[in-house]
């Protein structure tokens, strides 16, 4: 028999509904408010309503579950493109594509989701209502049903008012005041620094475990930091333990060799070496937080001399892409060797206004290129204004290994080569050359009694006569190019013999320090001292034993060497030909520009090197101030934090702003992070706690048990909150909850910042009832119901029977 | 009872070997210290052989070398490293990397030496030719393909700095506090004041370098009352007792031989099924009953030397899983006894428990056994009630999917016989199934198509609660861990898209004639994407799951 349809169905005839839908679409379009909740909480059961029978049955709620599986798994896991699915390189992840650019969060927003969602919970509602009557036997079905719903109700509340992020708070801040001068301040991190005066305050050790050994507190283990204050007239190291300020001392120099620092109480006899200098250990107040997966850019005006003029003002970046490149021209980035892995051309426009009255810039910056994984490289390109010679060589050895170099023949300490070794000349004539080719050779000229004799440098155990006079010589060793105390040197170890006596002399390329070597003797620059007098030495160290010579007149480059035999050699350098150096060696000169310029670009990281855990850490963003010229462009790299100044920055966290001299004489700063959002009162973090399993904290993440944050809110009360892991706590409209660390390394013992994560959760219990009710249903539908059933069918059974 | 001894007896001593005994190695007893030792490694204490057995597959892989036991082995390479240079003791897992090494090294032809071929077989090479600089060269150049090679090349670098002698002996950490400090760390032998452990040690490891078993066995010996003497102090030193259970727990292989015993069961219970043999179905019972009963003893001892609840890594999550369901299964099997679905739940969850412990015999660097800190974030209750709920219905959907492939088999043979086959379902369907007073269909009631759907249905039924429920409960630890109860993370994703599946299949069923055939092939597909979840998103897609 045909089911009645449900009343609310019968009348007026599901295709009576098709004009308010038209209606109701054409308003949406016109109204711009496509795609908002309103939007789908009207247009959607219209569209239930006229296509009635269609959301009438189970099959169209069969198809609406495989697409919604379809489309998640899609979503998440990303499609095979072969069929090795075990290997990472198999799952190309769609979302991430080009054109599309979601995150998770945002692919579970897109329209199609929204849509299936809808479409789902209305043939669920519609099937329930026209085809379940509702019964003890239905019950189940019911509350499934009616479960699934408001979990989708309240998933509905919850993501549309989602705001996620974290905030960055580090345990204290150093407060400085100096007599006569501004306070200054800065976050207790390692290396940290400021100036005030003429005086620069530098964090000089940090112990997070420090236990007070005196006083009621005896035991109690503090955070305690010690900064070095350096002055023009006085140097010392200031101790300072957050919450005890009374025990804030300083450490001076002392005449004690064994304890060459020592407590100024001890040294002076009192606490501090100047009563002026006030330094205390203050809170670090964070009233933001960071938005996660968003972007912004800040700005700010600076002075001449560099002082901000204004705060940091923030630019919202709106559908920034987020997983590939995007770049104007090829010239934007270096190009990547070695990898077939080319940034397709694909330029973003998208305009950030200005937000803030205070923004220094009135009009719209552009983004017009986004890179995922890159870092910034310098380059020499040639073609420039000056002569700025620039050599790049290749040095190998057979097939075994090979090194390319780069030689500035202007800036010999910016060559990657070893300058003792190998050089970049550039002569301004011929005969400059050849002035070159007499140099290079090393020499060792002995004077006896007013007469010169070249001397070989030939290692050897044999001593050799000099001329013929009574000294004889043997060479131990020949050590150029050595840095001793900042200089560099080079010296010839030799032995002279006269007759029955024997000593050693050290000839340095710098007569003054050349000396003969007495056992037990002062050697020391003031205590030079021959033997004998009567032969004196002279060690010429050479030129670099590996040079190449441009600048000649007919173009061509040479290759001086000293390495190649006992005399100098010459020989022509052409392009892309080995010359053997020496030992199987071979150099080959690989391009030369006499008007070399450098060039900063980013240079993109091939896929297969992007490391998927840094997620977009090493991202940057190109922007184009306008200006009326047309426009200055630059990359900004992402800050994870933008934080006011080094001075504020975490360690571990990038600040490193951008900064553009605009033709107006303007200049501005600029930098790439997240968004920020307020959070309901300023936090502190008083205490960060690390427990451990058996053995303590052994640096090993294997050692911890928990991590737990002492923070308090400044809302006048006193009471700390811990957040710990698995412990968040709720303040205000939001949680926190334990999210980062600042684990020991090389560098520090760590502890000195936590970051919290905050997050709000609305429409949390709502979901929880869906929840509820559906699992409630489906025992009702599985075992409820065939025992209602059983009870029915005995019932009836013993009524035939009897 | 002496076929009973005969089965355990052939369970326990499988993978046992004979060694020479006239060999040092074979002279050397290790016992002493694997029983009575402790050592400190990564925030807990080990027994000495359950470290060895866990440190030692970082350098020599799964297998023993050269079949050594791991504590020979160990105390081997750190007093004689002069025995291993040039000999293949590293090991390299990923195959491309090996192949690509092989090329480095012999680049004219791939298969040049004997060498090449046996490191192409067993993935063992020396440290020698891993330092060699062109090799060197290439894993360096490996290492920037990150997705694919960071982490493999990673590995060796780290079982190259494992095996050297000087790490070897830095971790061996054998001193506890003299505080008997909760959180002091525990040292090395080299810094012990007492006289009697230095020259103990010493004479050992001059003995021991000498190849003289007698004075290495006796200063072992010795050491092994010397060593658990410093820790009287407190209370931190374990008991002797909870070490030696801890070594006889590693050295049975975890109990995973116990596979063997469920694959009888499953023979014998699978020929009482389908010929209705009822002395080979007790006999099949009673293998099952054994095998779930020292399965249930392998996860209790477990618990007991780790000191928590097994279920905080893969090798656990999977033996935990595959144990819940065999008894579930035992359950089943006593409730319906006289049901017609008799014999199919205990099928069904010999085959799981016998794929899962296989699965972790097999792979043993994935399915790593060895008992570790849990991280923090899973010091909550929560993992315990999410945890158990996720893995226990992973494990139903298993089972369903076993007698959802034994009703396609049963089906695809009546198409071969040209009969039809599409009437064989439950008529009540789950647990109903076997609530009828009087089944509608009395011919069907019995048929094997039937009752195969119907255990199916009873199956897919209770995980698809079980399995929705523990979702649920994830997203409750994850609103208070994370601060958000759904994150849309793979591994969250794919285990809503199991349920999806499974919803697709109750309603699926509800519309189709042949409800039997298609009930199946869901329950197979279900079965696939939750092992998709569990290996796939697990090893290949990560995300915040990334311990389980």
């Amino acid at each position: 028999m045909k089911k009645r349809p449900h009343p609310l169905f019968k009348y007026p005839g599901s295709f009576v509904w098709l004009l308010p839908l038209a209606v109701a679409i054409f308003l949406f379009f016109r109204s711009g408010e496509v795609d908002t909740l309103r939007w789908y909480l009207i247009v959607s059961p219209l569209v239930a309503l006229t296509l009635i029978n269609l959301f009438s049955t189970v099959w169209f709620g069969i198809t609406t579950l495989t697409l919604l599986f379809l489309y998640s798994s899609i979503g998440s896991s990303g499609a095979p493109i072969s069929f090795a699915i075990w290997e990472p390189t198999a799952w190309v992840n769609i979302r991430e594509m080009r054109g599309l650019e979601m995150t998770e969060f945002e692919w579970f927003h897109w329209w199609p989701f929204k849509w299936l969602i809808s479409i789902l919970c209305l043939n669920m509602a519609i099937v329930t209502i026209r085809k379940i009557k509702f019964t003890m036997l239905t019950v189940g079905v019911w509350s499934i049903h009616t479960g699934v719903i408001v979990t989708v109700l309240g998933c509905l509340v919850y993501f549309s008012q989602k705001t996620e992020g974290d905030v960055l708070v580090s345990r204290r801040v150093v407060e400085i005041q100096a007599q006569g001068e501004e306070p200054v301040s800065m976050v207790v991190t390692p290396s940290n620094s400021v100036t005030s005066g003429d005086t620069t305050y530098s964090i000089s050790s940090i112990n997070p475990s420090w236990e007070l050994m005196s006083g009621d507190d005896s035991g109690t283990i503090a955070y305690a930091v010690t900064i070095s204050v350096q002055g023009p007239e006085k140097s010392f190291m200031r101790q300072l333990i957050a919450d005890y300020p009374q025990y804030t001392e300083d450490i001076v120099q002392s005449n004690d060799p064994k304890q060459p620092m020592a407590r100024a109480k001890k040294v002076l006899g009192r606490a501090l070496v100047d009563e002026s200098l006030k330094m205390s250990l203050q809170y670090d107040e964070q009233n933001i937080f960071y938005v996660t997966q968003s972007g912004a850019m800040y700005l700010r005006e600076l002075a001449e001399d560099g002082t901000p003029i204004t705060p940091w003002i923030e630019r919202p970046i709106k559908n920034l892409p987020r997983y590939n490149d995007y770049i104007s021209t090829h010239d934007d980035v270096w190009e990547t060797k070695g990898y077939p892995y080319a940034t397709p051309l694909d330029p973003l426009a998208i305009a950030v206004s200005p937000t803030n009255q205070n923004d220094p810039i009135d009009d719209d910056i552009i983004v017009s290129g986004y890179l995922r994984y890159a870092y910034m490289d310098q380059k020499m390109k040639g073609g420039g204004d000056a002569l700025f010679p620039v050599a790049w060589v290749t040095l190998r050895k057979g097939d075994e290994a090979q090194q390319a170099a780069e030689l500035f023949a202007f800036d010999p300490a910016s060559s990657t080569a070893d300058t003792s070794l190998m050089a970049f000349r550039w002569v301004s004539n011929d005969a400059a050359l050849e002035e070159l080719e007499n140099g290079i050779m090393p020499s060792l000229e002995a004077e006896i009694d007013g007469t010169s004799y070249q001397l070989q440098i030939v290692p050897g155990e044999e001593f050799v006569k000099i001329g013929d006079t009574e000294y004889e010589y043997k060479i131990n060793s020949v050590q150029n190019n050595l840095k001793i105390a900042g200089r560099v040197v080079s010296l010839a170890i030799i032995v002279l013999q006269r007759g029955e006596q024997t000593w050693e002399r050290w000839v340095f390329d710098n007569p003054a320090m050349t000396r003969d070597v007495v056992e037990d003797a002062q050697h020391t620059e003031t205590t030079v001292q021959l033997l004998d007098e009567n032969i004196t030495t002279v060690y010429r160290s050479g030129d670099v034993p590996i040079t190449i010579v441009g600048g000649l007149e007919d173009g061509s480059y040479r290759l001086l060497t000293s390495i190649r035999g006992d005399k100098s050699t010459n020989d022509p350098l052409v392009f892309g030909v080995s010359v053997p150096l020496t030992g199987g060696i071979t150099l080959t000169l690989d391009r030369v520009e006499p008007n070399a310029f450098t060039e900063t670009r980013p240079i993109v990281v091939p896929k297969i090197q992007q490391d998927p855990s840094m997620s977009n850490m090493y991202s940057m963003v190109r922007v184009t101030v306008p200006t009326k010229e047309g426009g200055i462009s630059t990359w900004l790299p992402y800050h994870h934090y933008a934080f006011e100044s080094t001075k504020e920055a975490a360690r571990r966290f990038r600040h490193n702003p951008t900064t553009l001299q605009l033709p107006n004489n303007k200049t501005i700063e600029i930098m790439f992070s997240r968004e920020r959002a307020a959070l309901p009162r300023s936090v502190i973090l008083e205490r960060f706690e690390v427990d451990s399993h058996l053995g303590g904290f052994t640096g090993s993440s294997s050692s911890i048990l928990n991590w737990r944050s002492i923070i308090r809110f400044l809302d006048g009360s006193d009471t700390p909150i811990a957040v710990s892991v698995n412990d968040p706590q709720s303040y205000g409209e939001y949680w926190f909850f334990q999210s980062q660390w600042d684990p020991p390394d090389g560098a520090s013992q760590g502890l000195n910042y936590t970051v919290l994560g905050v997050g709000n959760r609305h429409g949390v219990l709502q979901m929880l009832l869906g929840c509820c009710l559906t699992v409630s249903g489906m025992i009702w539908a599985f075992y409820v119901k065939p025992m209602i059933k059983r009870k029915r069918q005995q019932a009836v059974y013993a009524g035939v029977s009897t | 009872m002496k076929y009973m001894f005969s089965i355990l007896v052939l369970v326990f001593t499988c993978g046992a070997f004979a060694q020479d005994a006239t060999t040092f190695e074979s002279q050397v007893n290790m016992k002493p210290w694997s029983d009575s030792v402790a050592v400190f490694t990564n925030g807990r204490v080990k027994s000495f052989e359950t470290f060895a057995r866990s440190f030692m597959p970082y350098i020599v892989g799964p297998r023993k070398l050269e079949s050594q036991d791991s504590t020979f082995t160990y105390f081997d390479l750190l007093i004689r490293p002069e025995r291993y240079v040039g000999e293949p003791i590293i090991f390299v897992k990923h195959k491309a990397l090996r192949a690509a090494i092989i090329k480095e090294l012999h680049p004219q032809d791939l298969a040049a030496t004997e060498r090449a071929e046996s490191f192409m077989n067993t993935g063992l090479i020396s440290r020698e030719e891993l330092l060699l600089p062109k090799v060197r060269a290439l894993l360096n150049n490996l290492r920037q393909d990150v997705r694919r090679f960071a982490t493999p090349v990673e590995t060796i670098d780290n079982a190259i700095a494992a095996s050297d002698p000087q790490n070897l002996w830095r971790v061996l950490r054998v001193i506890p506090p003299e505080s008997g400090s909760f959180n002091e760390e525990w040292t090395t032998i080299d810094t012990q004041n007492d006289s009697k452990i230095i020259d103990s040690w010493g004479a050992m490891a001059d003995a021991w370098k000498k190849g003289d078993a007698n004075v290495v066995n006796e200063q072992l010996l010795l050491l092994a009352k010397l060593l658990p003497a410093l820790g009287k102090g407190g209370d931190i030193y374990p008991k002797s007792s909870k070490l030696k259970l801890e070594s006889f727990y590693f050295r049975m292989g975890n109990f995973t031989s116990i596979w063997i015993l469920y694959l009888m069961s499953t023979v014998l219970l699978l020929m009482a099924f389908v010929y209705r043999f009822s002395r080979i179905g007790k006999l099949g019972l009673a293998i099952f009953m054994l095998a779930v009963l020292l399965n249930t003893v392998a996860v209790f001892w477990r618990w007991y030397v780790s000191g928590r609840y097994p279920n905080t890594n893969m090798f656990e999550a999977v033996t935990t899983a595959s144990w819940m369901g065999a008894l579930f299964a035992l359950l089943m099997e006593y409730f319906f006894r006289k049901s017609a679905t008799k014999y199919i739940f205990a099928i069904g969850a010999s085959i799981a428990a016998m794929v899962a412990l296989l699965a972790v015999r097999l792979y043993p660097l994935e399915l790593n056994p060895h008992i570790s800190n849990k991280m923090p974030v899973l010091h909550d209750v929560w993992l315990y009630i999410h945890v158990n709920f996720v893995i226990f219905s992973y494990c139903l959907i298993f089972v369903a999917a076993v007698s959802a492939a034994l009703y396609l088999i049963r089906r695809m043979l009546q198409k071969f016989k040209g009969q039809d086959g599409k009437g064989d379902y439950a008529r009540a369907g789950g647990i109903a199934s076997v609530m009828e007073v009087q089944p509608a269909h009395k011919k069907n009631a019995t048929n094997f198509g039937s009752v195969l759907d119907g255990a199916t249905m009873i199956l897919v039924e209770l995980s698809f609660i079980i399995l929705w429920t523990g979702i649920v409960m994830g997203a409750i630890w994850a609103d208070h861990s994370w601060g958000r109860p759904w994150g849309w993370d793979p591994k969250e994703v794919f285990a809503l898209n199991t349920f999806l599946i499974f919803v697709v299949l109750i309603h699926t069923r509800m519309k189709v004639k042949d409800k039997g055939f298609w009930t199946a092939w869901l329950a197979l597909i279900g079965c696939a994407v939750m092992l998709f979840n569990w290996i796939i998103i697990n090893f290949t897609i990560s995300g915040l799951h990334s311990y389980a």
